[in-house]
């Protein structure tokens, strides 16, 4: 049965060409596309490490004004309740607040110049935003890709009088990792409810990049004159401590176990006010990155679908056609006492042939493709992606500010390997189809008795 | 010794109850050359499909040694009993004449090619590369390394010039007595019928024996 297989694979060469080609062109595609999503899997695994399996709370303004500046006032105390739920693995919250810097400069641009009044010039001259953290790594602008911390290292939970500081500040002031700086309370910010004139001294740890996607009225609005601190230093120039202080907001991440929704739902067992707040899961920020991981899936999946409904349609036709013209040798087989289990396993085995080849050249070949076709598809998909949020921002209106930069952010490119995983699949797909393939377009003939066939081709 | 017997078989055509074969009987013993003849249409090919488990009679029964050949199967009955020789050959044509004997016995060596005048080079040839007498040897061949007891031969002449179709009867008729073999062989052909032992003519749907033509 083997060797007839191969004889007949070998001697009928240009059919078994023919098939090679169907089946290495549809096994390629097919590998393509579950590389196509491999690859986006990781992409967004990479991007979204921090954002699909956490939620945040922020302060729901329908009922909750907030500070006297409009920021968040999200309780301490309703933070450490969520974070001691036992579904949750860690942690980061946020105190926004606002200081001086105490005989540096910050960054000016003609926009904000242009925008200043002789009060605020006198007022808040020196003034920076603080955004105090627990883990600045995990910190909303830090995940969306909005800072880049470019040297030194990230403020942790132990850190304390710490501070990132933004690269053209730092040069702006000729500040290295390591030199102190001083920040004083600015009695002026009408958060500072409390009139705390206090002045901290802080170390910088490191030193971030990244700059504003829209325009800004104020200079305190720039990336540039944001300081990421430990929570202590954000909260005393308010004269607060880490508890006693307000929060922006938090962000939880849950236990890789648990289900993000339903953790969510069981939180609101907790003895907390929910009216005055909203929990937001992180990846809703991030509505240009999803719609372009289920773009480039939604078409992986069509391609994957397609590939294989047209191998199987191109295959049976061809085999179809085929099997007519063996309909003799069917015969023969038969009258010579062959079973037809025997004969239709020699067409397995033809197929089987066939296949391999096939199989090993279309992963070479969907090494090389794919890398093109895939970054063709991501390309075409944020093009659409970016061209809706073209629309979207000309009828709404999007802040200047970071939380923006989640908003836009699309997949940037793939890393297209062909995994040999994606082989298998491919395979054992494929062999499906050309199986059923082959049942279809020999079946009508193997149900013939070999008199029929013999006669047939008299 | 009688191995093949057709008793009370009859066979029409699709739902046309228009028989060919009416209650055909007949005994085949081991050892004899039978030809069976009669006019075209008359049913001979029908009746040798039945006889090689082609196709199954409407009703009567073929008996192989006592027993119906449906009990054990038909695929049974090709593979172990019958082997045939078609008019046209009908060789598996991407294979060699070695490779085509092969199919009927795996442990088949060149040398009944050899035999039966084949070269050494041609047993290895694509089989459709041989000309029309080499090919009927080479089907010729086929039937005999099977070590089935019966042959059955659909004009197995028919397509040969005289010389080559003088030489497989020869061959035939050999098979049957030296090798102890049933022969059967529908034929149009009197240089056939006059070289059986037995000489069977299809007529009015009944199979009769008739006297030795010479």
């Amino acid at each position: 049965m083997i060797k007839n297989a191969f004889a007949y694979v070998t001697r009928k060469s240009l059919k078994s060409l023919i098939l090679i080609l169907v089946i290495l062109v549809m096994s390629a595609l097919c590998l393509i596309s579950l590389s196509i999503k491999d690859s986006t899997n990781k992409a967004s695994k990479k991007t979204l490490s921090n954002i699909t399996n956490s939620f945040s709370i922020e302060i729901n303004r329908q009922v909750n004004p907030g500070t006297p500046r409009g920021g968040g006032n999200v309780k301490g105390q309703d933070i450490k309740k969520i974070s001691e739920s036992g579904d949750i693995e860690s942690y980061v919250k946020r105190i926004n607040s606002v200081a001086d810097l105490v005989g540096l400069d910050i960054i000016e641009t003609d926009e904000t110049l242009a925008n200043q009044s002789e009060e605020r010039a006198k007022n808040f001259k020196s003034t920076v935003m603080l955004t105090g953290v627990n883990d600045s790594s995990k910190e909303t602008k830090f995940v969306s890709g909005a800072y880049k911390l470019t040297s030194g290292e990230h403020l942790n939970n132990d850190d304390k009088n710490k501070v990132l500081i933004h690269k053209d500040l730092a040069k702006k002031n000729n500040l290295n990792i390591g030199d102190k700086i001083k920040l004083k309370s600015n009695l002026f910010d009408a958060d500072n409810e409390k009139g705390a004139d206090e002045t901290v001294e802080a170390e910088i740890k490191g030193i971030f990049d990244g700059h504003n996607n829209g325009g800004v009225s104020a200079a305190q609005e720039l990336y540039e004159n944001t300081l990421i601190t430990d929570l202590d230093t954000a909260a005393k120039v308010y004269g607060n401590t880490e508890d006693t202080a307000v929060y922006q907001d938090a962000t939880f991440f849950v236990k890789g176990d648990k289900n993000l929704d339903k953790v969510m739902k069981n939180l609101g067992k907790l003895d907390i006010n929910w009216r005055e707040y909203n929990l937001i899961k992180s990846s809703s920020n991030y509505p240009a990155l999803q719609q372009s991981i289920s773009g480039i899936y939604g078409i992986a999946n069509r391609l994957f679908a397609g590939s294989l409904i047209f191998a199987g349609i191109v295959v049976s036709l061809l085999l179809f056609l085929w099997m007519n013209a063996r309909r003799k040798e069917i015969g023969v087989l038969l009258s010579i006492g062959k079973s037809k289990f025997e004969i239709f396993g020699q067409f397995i085995i033809e197929l089987l042939f066939v296949s391999i080849p096939a199989f090993v050249l279309a992963f070479f070949l969907a090494d090389y493709t794919g890398k093109i076709l895939g970054n063709k598809i991501l390309n075409k998909v944020t093009g659409d992606i970016a061209k809706q949020i073209a629309r979207q921002s000309a009828s709404s209106q999007l802040g200047g500010g970071a939380e923006v930069d989640g908003f836009n952010k699309t997949l940037t490119g793939l890393d297209i390997n062909v995994l040999p995983k994606s082989m298998v699949y491919v395979a054992l797909f494929m062999g499906i189809v050309l199986i059923i393939s082959l049942v279809i377009s020999s079946s009508g003939i193997l149900k013939k008795n070999p008199k029929e066939l013999l006669i047939d081709n008299k | 010794m009688d191995i093949l017997e057709i008793k009370n078989a009859s066979y029409y055509y699709g739902d046309s109850k228009d028989k060919i074969l009416s209650s055909v009987n007949q005994k085949f013993e081991l050892g004899k050359f039978y030809a069976i003849i009669g006019k075209s249409g008359a049913g001979k090919s029908t009746l040798l499909s039945l006889l090689a488990g082609l196709d199954k009679p409407k009703s009567g029964e073929i008996v192989f040694k006592g027993e119906n050949i449906e009990d054990k199967g038909y695929n049974n009955h090709r593979k172990n009993n019958i082997s045939l020789v078609f008019q046209n050959y009908n060789l598996i044509d991407y294979l060699s004449p070695l490779e085509n004997i092969r199919l009927v016995n795996t442990k088949a060596d060149e040398s009944i090619l050899l035999e039966l005048g084949l070269d050494k080079t041609q047993t290895k040839r694509n089989v459709m590369k041989l000309s029309g007498g080499e090919q009927q040897r080479v089907a010729i061949a086929r039937a005999l390394v099977s070590e089935a007891p019966i042959i059955l031969a659909d004009e197995p002449t028919g397509n040969l010039d005289s010389v080559t179709a003088g030489e497989i009867i020869k061959l035939l008729k050999k098979l049957a007595k030296e090798r102890d073999k049933c022969v059967i062989v529908v034929t149009h052909s009197n240089e056939v019928a006059s070289a059986a032992d037995i000489v069977l003519e299809l007529s009015g749907k009944k199979l009769k024996k008739v006297n030795k033509i010479s």
